[in-house]
């Protein structure tokens, strides 16, 4: 960029639009860097309730989950995920998706042949599945967003470090080379007046 | 063991009594396992009752003895046995069951009864565990009351498996295997997003 930049008007003025265009796209990035680093914040913070919430049920079931080793019903069969429903809203330009809806089939379970404790079974499971799917949903969106955080950074960055110092410098060059070449002509005009000057006298 | 009549069957027969400390459960296993001669794993001793009941019963006995089995003996065929004992336990566990029945629909329902009453089921605690093992030992208690009179008789070997399958049924609770089945169906399917 900075080596082959034509020293001319035209070029000067293109680089002092491109300058205005970056001061202004700065402080948009450096918004967006801060309004991003809230919203991981807040989606950390939804991930490590839904991973205590994940590790209380385990703690809970695991008092009587032993009944769960019974051979004589298949719980995979009982409890089938029939849909999930999301629903997606954009925080700083970032996809961020949440659970709407969570379906399982509905399977009546014969209260008369199964086991008692099936029944709890059946809600624990269906709880820490919604836990789950809900986790997994949270940990897209922070990839998501942590992605366009650094995208963000690197946008920011790059025109705070490299592309307004460069378009400064470049300026700075094109006017120093313009007003060289400026004086230059002005000498120059100055000359020829004077030697037409002086040869008008000598006639 | 040495063939003869029922009665020596069930002197050679391991004590049970109702719990599941890992000495009972090695004693009993160890036992059975002797009678079979191997040195397999304690979680399947009822095929080592059946051949050792086999010894000492005639055909119809041991097809009936064969037939009589934990998870079907509230059936109606056995409501209506001609064996008083098996009828009687027979019609408890019908009843047993249909109350469960009641108290699980009950459940499902907002505006059910709080506490409605039952002839058998007693309050039961919200630990499913604990609650399997109430109605295990009401089980238990239930066979304990009919085997009364009942020694060396035909009676006292359908009582006697009975009561080995509830103890069965006890000992197959296992936290590591059921926590590890729970984890199983919780992550089997993909969840999008």
């Amino acid at each position: 960029m900075a080596d082959k930049i034509l020293m001319n008007k035209n070029t000067l003025a293109t680089l002092k639009n491109e300058l205005k265009g970056y001061r202004t796209a700065l402080p948009v990035f450096e918004m967006k860097e801060q309004k991003l680093k809230e919203v991981i914040q807040s989606i950390e913070t939804a991930v490590e309730r839904l991973k205590q919430a994940i590790m209380d049920t385990n703690s809970e079931v695991k008092q009587w989950v032993g009944v769960m080793a019974e051979p004589t019903i298949d719980l995979d069969v009982l409890i089938t995920v029939k849909n999930i429903d999301t629903k997606t809203r954009e925080i700083a330009g970032v996809i961020v998706k949440q659970l709407d809806t969570l379906v399982f089939d509905d399977i009546d379970i014969d209260f008369y042949e199964t086991p008692l404790w099936v029944d709890a079974a059946v809600e624990s499971i269906k709880d820490q599945k919604t836990n789950l799917a809900m986790l997994h949903l949270e940990q897209g969106n922070l990839d998501r967003v942590r992605e366009e955080l650094a995208e963000a950074r690197r946008m920011k960055n790059a025109l705070k470090e490299v592309f307004i110092p460069e378009t400064k410098a470049n300026i700075r060059k094109i006017e120093i080379y313009l007003g060289d070449v400026e004086r230059l002509a002005i000498g120059c005009a100055k000359l020829v007046k004077k030697k037409k000057e002086r040869k008008t006298e000598a006639l | 063991m040495i063939a003869g009549n029922l009665e020596y069957l069930m002197s050679s027969l391991p004590n049970l009594s109702f719990g599941n400390t890992e000495a009972l459960q090695h004693e009993v296993s160890s036992i059975f396992k002797k009678y079979h001669l191997t040195s397999e794993a304690s979680d399947n001793l009822l095929p080592i009752l059946n051949a050792e009941a086999k010894k000492f019963l005639t055909k119809t006995q041991y097809d009936n003895f064969l037939r009589i089995q934990l998870s079907n003996i509230h059936r109606e065929d056995f409501r209506e046995s001609s064996n008083d004992v098996i009828a009687a336990f027979s019609i408890f566990m019908h009843n047993l069951k249909h109350e469960l029945k009641i108290f699980r629909s009950n459940r499902q329902l907002e505006d059910a009864p709080s506490h409605p009453t039952f002839d058998s089921l007693p309050e039961l605690s919200t630990n499913p565990l604990k609650a399997e093992v109430q109605l295990l030992k009401m089980q238990w208690n239930q066979l304990e009351a009919l085997s009364i009179g009942h020694y060396s008789d035909v009676t006292a070997l359908y009582i006697y498996k009975l009561k080995l399958e509830l103890l069965l049924r006890w000992w197959s609770f296992n936290e590591d295997v059921g926590f590890k089945i729970f984890k199983e169906t919780i992550k089997t399917e993909g969840y999008g997003g």
